[in-house]
């Protein structure tokens, strides 16, 4: 007996975003800073990781 | 190649915040996405600060906590003062007032998150989003359409 693969096609709406996967706020902050990383990586041609961080601090208005 | 300076320098200062408990709010692009929960790129992450004399000692304790510099509290205490942490790859900015709302109205409606165990205080959707319409500004309308749109649904 010849077995048929059951396919489901859907009709959803353009407006209804595809991605259902809840992040947490740990996910926010190391996606937006795996966005900066290759940013630097990329277009700055910089290795954040190879920085040792100097920080400076100002008092602006 | 996988980032951990960005998260880390960032999730230390919120831990440091939260240690001196200091009274603060995460404003700007990080409390857009974390009420969108859609990442984007930023290049600094913004906070708003009770200006109070007692926060604002709590504040630079966190500071030469993170930092190893020294700040006056009284220096934070002046009107619209604004401080901003910076290395070659990041900024930390500090606000002291916002031109709309009160922290103190802004405090009474925030939203509390929680990273790796850290109370998150984050601005309220709906004062976001008042901010974000009285800025106005290029990034400010994309940020509104998800907002108001709940993620772009």
């Amino acid at each position: 007996m010849k077995k048929t693969a059951k396919v489901q096609i859907s009709f959803v709406s353009q407006q209804t975003s595809s991605d259902k996967t809840e992040k947490s706020v740990k996910d926010i902050f190391r996606t937006a800073g795996q966005i900066m990383f290759n940013y630097h990586i990329l277009v700055l041609k910089k290795n954040p990781g190879n920085i040792k961080p100097r920080y400076t601090v100002i008092l602006a208005k | 190649m996988k980032n951990t300076r960005y998260i880390n320098e960032y999730l230390k200062f919120i831990t440091l915040l939260d240690k001196h408990k200091v009274d603060y709010l995460l404003i700007g692009a990080y409390a857009t996405m974390i009420h969108t929960r859609t990442p984007r790129a930023t290049k600094d992450i913004d906070t708003w600060v009770r200006q109070t004399e007692k926060n604002s000692i709590k504040l630079s304790k966190a500071i030469k906590e993170l930092t190893g510099r020294e700040i006056s509290p009284k220096a934070l205490l002046k009107k619209d003062q604004r401080i901003e942490i910076k290395s070659e790859t990041f900024k930390i900015e500090i606000w002291t007032s916002q031109e709309i709302i009160t922290f103190d109205q802004a405090w009474e409606r925030r939203k509390i998150e929680s990273v790796e165990g850290t109370p998150l205080n984050v601005i309220s959707k709906e004062d976001l989003i008042k901010l974000k319409k009285h800025f106005n500004r290029p990034q400010d309308k994309i940020d509104l359409y998800l907002l108001e749109h709940e993620n772009g649904k």
